[in-house]
C-alpha cells in the first residue's frame, strides 16, 4: 500500500536477477544446437549433430558410465554410514558425541582442494592407485554429511518415543531400528539420496585429485575445456544440465505421491 | 439468524465525546466478509472490549483501527479526524500484540523505548519515561534484561509498557493474556484494569474469553460473523441478552424451547407458565441461568418433569444434568437436595424477570 | 501387589545397555571418519614438515615449507588476491540475494515456486555453470557481440574473460544460491507481528528496515557468508578455467604443487595456510552471530 514504489523496484531487480541466473545456461543450450563449430553469435543453423557426436564419442560414454557408477556407489555407502551415524548421535549418549558431529561436517566446510590433497597424500603413502575406487572413497567422505544432517533432523522430529515404544513391546534396539525407525526414514532417505547422487555426479574439486585413468563427466569436461574448445562440449554440458535436473523431477514426483511428509524437499537442503 | 443489523452504539450522551469512531466499516478478504458494515463509537477513557468467537471479525477490526488493513468501505475517525489514509506508523495509537511481539534483538529498555526513539526523543527523556513506564507495570529493575530471559507474564508487561510509554490516546490490545496460565491471567486482568484506570488511556481490548470481558470492561461489544450483536455494559449483557447468540456466549445459560400461547409459554412437559405477551412470536427460546432454576422432588406450578442424567462435583456445589421431556437438557444446582442419577425430579422455572425470552426455536 | 503405585525419582537418561549395540551402530561411521577424515587431515599437518626430491616424499622435519608460506612474495600476492576476490564475491552474492530474498519472503504468494526458480540452477553441475560463462564473456561471446551490435563498442572488451573479473562473476554466479537460501529462510521466518510492532511504534518503512528487519536477519547473513567465503577463497576451478594467467588463487598454487611442480610438502603447507584463514573467518563469524541458533544439531 504505502510501499508500492519499493516493491516495484524489487520486482524490477528480480527480473534482472533472473536474467543473470538463467542467461548463461540458456545461451549454452542454444549454442549446443548451433551448426557453426565456433560458439559465436549469431547462430548459423540448427542441428543435432553435436549431440550425435557426443553420443558416439567413446570417451564421453565411458565417462558417463563412470559417473553413474561412482555416484551410485557413493550414495549407497554414504547412505548407510550417514544413517547409522545420525542414529548413533541422536539416540546414544557417549563421550565425544559433539566431536563426531563436527568431524562429520568437516569435509563440507573445508574447501574441496584441501580434502582432495589430504586424501591424495594418504593414498599415495599406502600405495593405493588412483582409480574410480579412490574417487568413490572421496565422495563417500563428504556425502556422509548429507545423510547425517537430514536423517538427524528427521529423527529429531520423530522423537525418541517411537523406538522406546518398540523396545517396550519386546524389540531389541537393532530390531527397533529396523522395524520402527527405518520405515519412517523412507522419504528422508529418498530426498537425501537424490541430493547425494547429484552432488557426486557433479563433483569436481575433490575428484580432480583422486582421478586415475578413468574420468567422470565433470572431469572430462574440465580437461576438454583446458585443452581446447570443441563444440561437443556444449552438447555435453547441456546434456549434463538436463541430467542434473532429472533427479529433482523424480524427487518431486515421489514426494508428491507420498504426500504427507512435506518436510523433505530436495531443493531446500 | 443471529442478531439484527449492527446498531450505532453511543455509550455516552454526546457523540462528540467519542475518541474513536467506526462508520460503516466493511472489510472483505476475497469472498469472506470479515467485517460487515459496523458502526462503533468509543469514548475517551473507556475500556471497551470486542468479544466474540474466532472468525467473528474482532481482530480484523483491531487491525483496521491500527492501520495494518484498510477498510473497503467506511471511515475510521480518531479524535474526529479521518485516519483511513494514515499508515500505521503515523497513527497516534499503540498496540499490544498477541504473543507480545517484543524485539528479540533488543533488551527490555530498548524495547520499551523503541517508539520514543522513533519519534526522536532525547536520550535522557527516553530513559526517564522508560523507567516511569516500567514502574507502572511493576518491573522497575528489569531494564537491562534481554527479552528471552523473561517469563510470559513479564513479557506481557514489557509489551504493555512499550505501548504506555508513548502516552497514546488509544491502546489496542489483541488477546494479550491468551498465552498465560489461568492464575496469572486473573491477576493480569486486575492489573490491566488498574493501569487503565490510573492512567486514563482508552483501551480497546479483543478477546474470545467472555469471563475476561465481563471482569475488565466498561463496555462489551459482542461480535459475530463480522457484525455487532450487542453493545453494552457487562451487567446488561449478562442480565439482558438481546439475541440468542449473546445469551449463548455470555455466562452460562440453559435454553428451553417454548411455544407461545395466549396465557403465556408452554414448556417441555406441557407445563404452562404465565408470561407477558410476546408479540410476533410463535416459538421462542427461553434462556435461564442455572443458578435460577430450582430442583424439587414433587411437582408443582412452574415445575417441569425430568430425569437426572449426570452429576458433577464442582467443589462448592453439585451440578445436576436433568433431561426434560422432549430431550432438552438443563443444568441445575442441587443445593442440599440429595440426588442420584436416574432419579425423577422437577425443575422449577423462576419468575419471568429471571428469564430471557428470545427469538428462536429448538436450541 | 503390596502397593498400587510407586513413586520413582526422575527417570535416568537412557544408557546403552550393552556396548555391543552401540558399537554396531557407531562403529562403521566412526571408523570411516577416522580413516578418511581425521587421518588425512592430520596427515597434511605432518606432510607440511616433510621434504621432497621431486620424485619421492621424504619424511623429515623441516620448517622450510611453512617458512616459505610466510616469506615467499608470490604466496603473499596470491593470498591477498584470493582474499580480495573472496570478499568481493561474498559482497556481490549478498547484494544480489538480499533483495531477491526480501521480495520472495514478503511480496510473493507462491514462495516455494519462487525459491525453486531461483536456486534451480544450483542443481546444474558446477563445471557446466562455469563453462556457460565462457560463452558469454569471450571476445566473440554473446556480451561482446551484443555490445558491438548495439554500437557501444568497436572492439571487444577482452578483460571480460580470462581475468579476475571473470573469476568474480562466475563465482558469484555459482555461489549465489547458497546465500539466497540462508537469507530467505531467516527472512521468511520473521514474525510479521514483530515487524508490525515496529510500525505501530512509529517506525516508517525505512527505519523499520534498519532498526528491526536487518538486525533480525543477522543469523542468515552470517550463515550465508560462512558458506560463500570459504568456498570462494579455496576455489581453483574457476581461476583455472576463466581466470587466465593473472588470476591465480591460493588453491591454484596448491593445485600446481600436486601437478607439475611436484612439491607436495609445500602444497600441504599451503593447504594449512588456507585452512587457517578459513577457520579464523568462521570463528569470527560465529562470534558475530552471537550463538543464536548456532547448533546445527
Amino acid at each position: 500500500m504505502f510501499r508500492l514504489p519499493t516493491v516495484f523496484g524489487l520486482r524490477l531487480f528480480a527480473v534482472l536477477a533472473f536474467v543473470f541466473i538463467y542467461a548463461p545456461i540458456a545461451v549454452m543450450v542454444v549454442f549446443s544446437f548451433n551448426t557453426s563449430a565456433i560458439s559465436v553469435w549469431p547462430l548459423e543453423g540448427f542441428t543435432f549433430d553435436w549431440y550425435v557426436r557426443m553420443a558416439q564419442a567413446s570417451d564421453i560414454r565411458a565417462a558417463f558410465v563412470n559417473s553413474m557408477v561412482v555416484a551410485g556407489t557413493s550414495t549407497a555407502v554414504a547412505g548407510v554410514l550417514g544413517t547409522l551415524g545420525a542414529y548413533t548421535a541422536h539416540r546414544f549418549r557417549f563421550v565425544g558425541k559433539h566431536a563426531l558431529q563436527r568431524v562429520v561436517l568437516m569435509p563440507l566446510v573445508v574447501p574441496g582442494v584441501v580434502t582432495g590433497i589430504a586424501l591424495l597424500t594418504m593414498f599415495d603413502r599406502v600405495k593405493l592407485q588412483l582409480s574410480l575406487r579412490t574417487i568413490i572413497l572421496g565422495h563417500v567422505t563428504f556425502l556422509i554429511a548429507v545423510f547425517f544432517t537430514m536423517v538427524f533432523a528427521r529423527l529429531q522430529s520423530l522423537g525418541v518415543a517411537i523406538d522406546r515404544a518398540a523396545m517396550d513391546l519386546g524389540a531389541s534396539r537393532l530390531r527397533a531400528f529396523v522395524f520402527a525407525i527405518l520405515p519412517n526414514l523412507k522419504l528422508t532417505l529418498v530426498g537425501a539420496a537424490v541430493i547425494a547422487f547429484t552432488l557426486s555426479f557433479d563433483e569436481i574439486a575433490v575428484t580432480y585429485f583422486l582421478t586415475g585413468t578413468q574420468n567422470t563427466v565433470p572431469m572430462l569436461i574440465y580437461s576438454m575445456l583446458r585443452t581446447g574448445l570443441t563444440p561437443t562440449v556444449n552438447a555435453l554440458a547441456t546434456f549434463a544440465l538436463l541430467f542434473s535436473l532429472l533427479p529433482i523431477v523424480v524427487a518431486s514426483v515421489i514426494t508428491a505421491r507420498l504426500g504427507r511428509d512435506s518436510e523433505v524437499e530436495p531443493w531446500t537442503v | 439468524m443471529p442478531g439484527t443489523r449492527s446498531r450505532t452504539a453511543e455509550p455516552f450522551d454526546s457523540p462528540d465525546a467519542a475518541l474513536l469512531s467506526l462508520r460503516g466499516v466493511r472489510k472483505e478478504f476475497g469472498r469472506v466478509v470479515a467485517v460487515d458494515s459496523i458502526d462503533l463509537d468509543v469514548a475517551e477513557g473507556a475500556f471497551v472490549t470486542l468479544l466474540g468467537p474466532s472468525g467473528c471479525g474482532k481482530t480484523t477490526t483491531l487491525n483496521l483501527v491500527a492501520g495494518f488493513e484498510s477498510p473497503d468501505v467506511g471511515e475510521i475517525l480518531l479524535g474526529g479526524t479521518r485516519i483511513n489514509a494514515l499508515p500505521p506508523h503515523k497513527r497516534p495509537l499503540n498496540t499490544v500484540f498477541q504473543g507480545y511481539a517484543l524485539f528479540p534483538h533488543l533488551n527490555v529498555e530498548q524495547n520499551v523505548g523503541f517508539g520514543l526513539r522513533m519519534q526522536r526523543t532525547s536520550r535522557e527523556e527516553i530513559r526517564r519515561r522508560v523507567a516511569e513506564a516500567l514502574e507502572k507495570v511493576h518491573m522497575p529493575q528489569m531494564a537491562r534484561r534481554s527479552v528471552d530471559q523473561l517469563s510470559g507474564g513479564q513479557q506481557q508487561r514489557v509489551a504493555l509498557a512499550r505501548a504506555l510509554v508513548n502516552r497514546p490516546r488509544l491502546i489496542l490490545l489483541d488477546e494479550p493474556l491468551s498465552a498465560l496460565d489461568a492464575q496469572l491471567r486473573k491477576a493480569m486482568q486486575v492489573e490491566l484494569k488498574r493501569i487503565q484506570e490510573s492512567v486514563g488511556i482508552t483501551f480497546v481490548y479483543v478477546t474470545h474469553d467472555q469471563e475476561e470481558a465481563l471482569v475488565m470492561s466498561d463496555l462489551v461489544c459482542v461480535m459475530n460473523e463480522g457484525r455487532i450483536e450487542q453493545l453494552g455494559p457487562p451487567r446488561e449483557l449478562y442480565d439482558n441478552p438481546q439475541t440468542l447468540f449473546v445469551a449463548k456466549f455470555i455466562g452460562r445459560n440453559n435454553f428451553l424451547p417454548a411455544q407461545v400461547v395466549a396465557e403465556g409459554l408452554v414448556f417441555p412437559g406441557g407445563v404452562v407458565v404465565p408470561f407477558a405477551e410476546q408479540p410476533g412470536l410463535e416459538t421462542a427460546v427461553v434462556a435461564v441461568r442455572p443458578e435460577r432454576l430450582a430442583l424439587w422432588k414433587e411437582p408443582g406450578p412452574r415445575r417441569l418433569p425430568g430425569t437426572v442424567r449426570a452429576l458433577r462435583f464442582l467443589g462448592d456445589r453439585i451440578e445436576a444434568e436433568v433431561e426434560l421431556e422432549g430431550g432438552t437438557t438443563v443444568s441445575v444446582y442441587a443445593n442440599g437436595m440429595p440426588v442420584e442419577p436416574a432419579r425423577a425430579v422437577f425443575v422449577e422455572i423462576p419468575a419471568p424477570e429471571y428469564c430471557r425470552v428470545l427469538e428462536g426455536s429448538g436450541t | 501387589m503390596s502397593q498400587l503405585a510407586h513413586a520413582s525419582p526422575h527417570p535416568r537418561r537412557r544408557r546403552p545397555r550393552r556396548g555391543g549395540t552401540l558399537a554396531l551402530f557407531a562403529g562403521p561411521p566412526v571408523l570411516w571418519l577416522l580413516l578418511f577424515v581425521i587421518v588425512p587431515y592430520s596427515g597434511i599437518l605432518v606432510f607440511s614438515f616433510w621434504k621432497t626430491d621431486y620424485v619421492d616424499l621424504i619424511p623429515a622435519f623441516t620448517w622450510s615449507n611453512l617458512d616459505r608460506l610466510v616469506t615467499d612474495p608470490i604466496v603473499r600476492t596470491v593470498a591477498l588476491r584470493s582474499l580480495w576476490i573472496a570478499l568481493v564475491v561474498t559482497a556481490a552474492t549478498f547484494a544480489i540475494s538480499f533483495p531477491l530474498a526480501y521480495l520472495g519472503a514478503f511480496h510473493v504468494k507462491r514462495k516455494k515456486l519462487f525459491v525453486f526458480l531461483v536456486i534451480a540452477p544450483m542443481w546444474v553441475s558446477y563445471i557446466v555453470r562455469l563453462y556457460s560463462w565462457r560463452l558469454l564473456l569471450g571476445d566473440d561471446g554473446v556480451i561482446n557481440e551484443g555490445l558491438r551490435a548495439v554500437g557501444l563498442i568497436s572492439r571487444p572488451i577482452d578483460a571480460l574473460l580470462f581475468s579476475p573479473f571473470a573469476v568474480v562473476v562466475t563465482l558469484t554466479y555459482v555461489y549465489m544460491p547458497f546465500m539466497f537460501v540462508s537469507l530467505f529462510s531467516v527472512l521468511e521466518g520473521l514474525d510479521e507481528r514483530t515487524l508490525r510492532a515496529a510500525s505501530d511504534l512509529y517506525a516508517n518503512p525505512v527505519k523499520r528496515f534498519f532498526a528491526v528487519t536487518l538486525p533480525l536477519t543477522k543469523p542468515g547473513i552470517a550463515a550465508g557468508v560462512m558458506f560463500v567465503f570459504p568456498l570462494t577463497f579455496g576455489d581453483y576451478i574457476a581461476p583455472s578455467l576463466v581466470g587466465g594467467t593473472s588470476s591465480q588463487m591460493i588453491a591454484n598454487l596448491i593445485q600446481n604443487q600436486f601437478g607439475v611442480t611436484f612439491d607436495w610438502p609445500f602444497g600441504a603447507a599451503l593447504a594449512l595456510g588456507l585452512l587457517a584463514v578459513v577457520m579464523s573467518a568462521l570463528w569470527v563469524l560465529e562470534r558475530w552471530r552471537n550463538v543464536e541458533d548456532v547448533r546445527v544439531f
